[in-house]
């Protein structure tokens, strides 16, 4: 029997597109005529940025998205530098470190986000970051990181809420990675005289790393996502600016689409990426 | 010898800082009184606290939501596997959306979008948003399942005469079952965690009520500890039900492909 015939495009399919179309067409009409809803385009879009007396002015949700970007920047790299900590403790020899590693996944990974995050704030916000000052300076640096430094201790808290969350994802993918390297390899350092932190450093992680960049990818999307968690803690990240926006020209749909679509071409590409990374079968330190 | 030394050592500033650490909160722990929450107990008899019934209402939305994302994941899935090509390129563009956009800002769409226009309660909303999220990984799940079986089976089910339906229904699924069940187990397990999440619209699931008791009795850390503490309960028994589960089924394939052959 002939294998099933490449799909191609039938009468069919233009129905079923038509159906789509017409569907599409048929909540906007609901929305527009039967809710008698304003689509309030232009005014969502100065909330973007506007154009005044002094020049182009980034508004509400502009400085959400760059709210977002920062935190995401700042909680990436203290999730990656953690993670990657606790997937090696994961892996010692050293019993107390491994549980130490285990236990702290084990707790934040079986957790809701929000849960975490609302425990977590709490200690934080009370205890770890002052509010206020915190005394960043206003090198370049600090600008370009936390945006107006004397007020960013929001920021801050929410960056480490979803830095600690996080890092327990990563410790577990790179503890996966680096269990996965073989241990010939590890045995055949040892032979060469290498020691110990010389074996991790030249040896496992190289290999384990590698292997670990496509799942870590898709771990990015998760954050990219859980980032607008963070906007029920009063961080003013782009949920919480599309919200905002929202309440105050009193109409929901169109910031919130806005703020869906911020969000989708940031991860969109990003899942893209991670597809492409599905290894071909076969290459030297890569995963199988 | 060095090791077990290194391990005691790490432990116990681990516990000293932890002892630091709540010591410097200065927080008057009142442990005794979030009991009462959970169950009262009372001269006729018991009567389930308000956080209890809470974690009725999570698990509620749970299983709900479970029912929807299979239903919905079987749809995407079986659209994905579908010749005509409107139909794939609908639900993959569907999944991408789903996929790609954080579940907060779709529960915040549909609830403050649809729920006036279709007439949803808060409840109903929470159940279709978590529904929809997860469908898009049970979808994944059926996919990777029905790619699992091998092909000689679906081909040898065409050359009897069955429809695609039926070799799905009849060949494929029985086989995969086993397979996927786990996972699908696991869904469970992330839907009650996500959950907690229509709490930012109101629905008086656990998360909810804790932070409702909250601010009427300043009990901060010892209500977010002991919820989170019954989250972890759940999602730390359910995973582990699932890895033995995992384990089972494997034996018995193995054991029955040892058997075949």
């Amino acid at each position: 029997m002939k294998a099933p015939s490449q799909p191609s495009w039938h009468l069919a399919d233009t129905l079923v597109a038509a159906a789509v179309l017409l569907a599409v067409l048929a909540v906007f009409w609901q929305i527009t005529y039967n809710l008698e809803y304003d689509w309030e385009w232009s005014r969502t879009v100065s909330y973007i940025a506007s154009y005044g007396e002094d020049g182009l002015r980034s508004g509400l949700i502009a400085d959400g998205f760059i709210t977002m970007v920062r935190l995401l920047v700042l909680a990436g790299i203290g999730a990656a530098l953690l993670g990657v900590a606790l997937g090696i403790a994961g892996n010692s020899r050293i019993a107390g470190l491994r549980l130490l590693s285990a236990g702290y996944v084990e707790f934040v990974r079986n957790q809701p986000l929000l849960v975490f995050l609302f425990v977590f704030y709490y200690f934080i916000s009370d205890r770890i970051v002052p509010q206020g000052d915190l005394g960043l300076g206003d090198g370049f640096v600090a600008q370009v990181l936390f945006g107006d430094t004397s007020r960013a201790s929001a920021l801050v808290s929410g960056a480490l809420c979803l830095m600690f969350y996080e890092a327990a994802f990563v410790a577990e993918i790179v503890r996966g990675g680096i269990q996965s390297v073989d241990s010939g390899v590890v045995e055949g350092g040892r032979a060469l005289g290498l020691r110990k932190l010389q074996i991790l450093r030249l040896i496992v992680l190289p290999i384990a790393l590698r292997r670990t960049v496509p799942p870590l990818v898709s771990q990015t999307v998760l954050l990219v996502k859980n980032s607008s968690v963070i906007s029920v803690i009063s961080v003013q990240e782009l949920t919480f600016a599309a919200l905002e926006t929202a309440n105050s020209i009193d109409t929901f749909f169109e910031p919130l689409l806005l703020a869906a679509f911020l969000y989708f071409i940031i991860c969109w590409p990003l899942t893209v990426i991670a597809g492409r990374m599905e290894l071909p079968a076969g290459q030297p330190g890569l995963a199988r | 010898m060095r090791s077990r030394l290194l391990s005691f050592l790490v432990f116990a500033a681990g516990a000293l800082l932890l002892y630091q650490g709540v010591v410097a909160l200065d927080y008057n722990w009142q442990w005794h009184r979030i009991w009462r929450y959970f169950i009262r107990v009372r001269s006729d008899g018991w009567q389930v606290g308000p956080l209890l019934s809470g974690l009725a209402v999570t698990m509620k939305i749970s299983v709900l939501a479970l029912l929807l994302s299979v239903v919905g994941g079987l749809v995407l899935a079986a659209m994905q596997e579908a010749r005509m090509r409107s139909l794939r390129w609908l639900a993959r563009s569907f999944i991408e959306a789903i996929r790609c956009t954080p579940q907060l800002v779709q529960l915040y769409i549909l609830y403050f979008m649809f729920s006036s226009m279709l007439g949803l309660s808060a409840f109903a909303a929470g159940v279709i948003s978590l529904g929809v999220f997860e469908a898009v990984f049970a979808a994944e799940i059926f996919r990777s399942g029905y790619r699992a079986c091998p092909s000689g089976q679906r081909e040898a089910a065409r050359s009897l005469g069955l429809g695609s339906l039926a070799t799905a229904r009849l060949v494929v699924f029985p086989q995969i079952l086993p397979l996927i069940l786990p996972s699908l187990a696991n869904l469970l397990v992330n839907l009650i965690k996500h959950s907690a999440i229509v709490t930012v619209i109101a629905v008086p699931d656990m998360t909810d009520i804790a932070r409702n008791l909250i601010a009427d009795t300043f009990l901060v850390l010892e209500l977010w500890l002991a919820i989170a503490v019954v989250y972890w309960v759940i999602s730390y028994a359910g995973t582990s039900v699932i890895r033995v589960w995992e384990k089972a089924t494997l034996a018995r394939i193995s054991a029955r492909s040892r058997a075949a052959a």
